[in-house]
């Protein structure tokens, strides 16, 4: 076995710097114990620790991404506390994006769990990067709030995000290509009628809260019709990519 | 025995090489081939990536020794490791149990 042609179907595979370098000393020093050793073909090697590592780090980075977007929410409560008149559509980037962090990094955690084969692997990856947008555009709804407190909590939760970014990009350099299943894949054969009651609750709720909270029927009416909209635009919009419809 | 036939098991079996101290890769290899009589030769290539992978999942930590003159990769079970061999054993003797039952 030539270790140039290891290092190379590693890096082919995504695996590079010190963890190649630990894999190469690692069966450099099986050789030295053992010079009759076959450990087989370059390729088939590399594969096999590509394989192995997949699934663990997806499933890594795609917590790591929660964890992030916890953090996101953490900080826009923190910014909150200081809340001053910003952009008018600061708030609406910070509304529609926590949203669709939500059920991005959600669909990504769900098939991070159940699935194995690299197409679900790519999937959970390509949602938690949709979640983490999300993030970013949470992030950037703070920016248009005009304090320091808000500037301060943007970049740190800019920071995070980006952390989780890079883990989930790693992810993804060991992750072949694939072909990726539906929804049916998450939520079974009943999982359009499940994707329209969550929508529905979603927008039942913020139609309790328009009427609850601002007292008005007609508030709740038309924050209950925006909602609405907004769903059905990120279905149109990021059904595809989330593979929420074919 | 082939690679395939062990593969819902190795990660147990790697766990208990190792139950007994801190080994590096090849005399994982080696003490499996031993405990198993010859019975487990796995291809050589094999073990390394879950080692690495058990490792990623916090159930075994390594670290680098100087040994006969070159670095090697020492692994040794994590306090998650040996509790997850625990859970193993108990699950391999219930299903060992139960398989010898029906068979008889």
């Amino acid at each position: 076995m030539s270790f140039a042609d290891l290092r190379r179907e590693l890096s082919a595979r995504g695996i590079r710097g010190s963890l190649a370098a630990r894999i190469e000393a690692e069966l450099a020093d099986h050789l030295a114990c053992d010079p009759q050793a076959n450990l087989g073909d370059p390729a088939e090697i590399a594969e096999r620790f590509a394989a192995e590592l997949r699934i663990v780090r997806t499933r890594r980075a795609t917590f790591g991404t929660f964890v992030a977007l916890a953090a996101c929410a953490a900080l826009v409560v923190v910014a909150g506390q200081s809340r001053a008149p910003g952009h008018p559509f600061a708030g609406l980037a910070i509304v529609a994006g926590a949203q669709i962090a939500f059920v991005a990094g959600c669909l990504a955690l769900i098939r991070a769990l159940r699935g194995r084969t690299p197409g679900d692997l790519r999937l959970a990856q390509r949602r938690a990067v949709v979640a983490l947008a999300g993030g970013a555009l949470v992030a950037a709804g703070l920016v248009g709030e005009l304090r320091t407190t808000t500037y301060v909590c943007a970049a740190v939760a800019a920071l995070v995000l980006a952390a989780a970014a890079v883990a989930t990009r790693r992810a993804r350099l060991l992750t072949p290509a694939a072909d990726m299943d539906g929804l049916a894949r998450d939520f079974g054969p009943y999982a359009p009628l499940i994707l329209g009651v969550l929508g529905a609750t979603a927008v039942a709720l913020v139609v309790f809260q328009g009427v609850v909270f601002e007292g008005s029927g007609w508030e709740g009416i038309i924050r209950g019709a925006i909602e609405a909209g907004g769903l059905a635009a990120g279905v149109v919009v990021l059904g595809r990519p989330l593979r929420l419809r074919a | 025995m082939r690679a395939e036939t062990l593969k819902g098991h190795l990660d147990g079996l790697v766990l208990a090489t190792l139950a007994g101290g801190p080994a590096h890769g090849y005399a994982v290899i080696d003490e499996l081939k031993r405990r198993s009589g010859g019975a487990f030769e796995l291809p050589e290539g094999t073990v390394y990536p879950v080692l690495h992978r058990l490792e990623a999942e916090g159930l075994l930590a390594s670290e680098w020794s100087e040994g006969a003159g070159r670095r090697r990769r020492v692994y040794r079970l994590t306090r998650r490791g040996r509790s997850s061999l625990e859970g193993r054993r108990r699950e391999w003797q219930l299903f060992a149990g139960a398989v010898e039952a029906v068979l008889g």
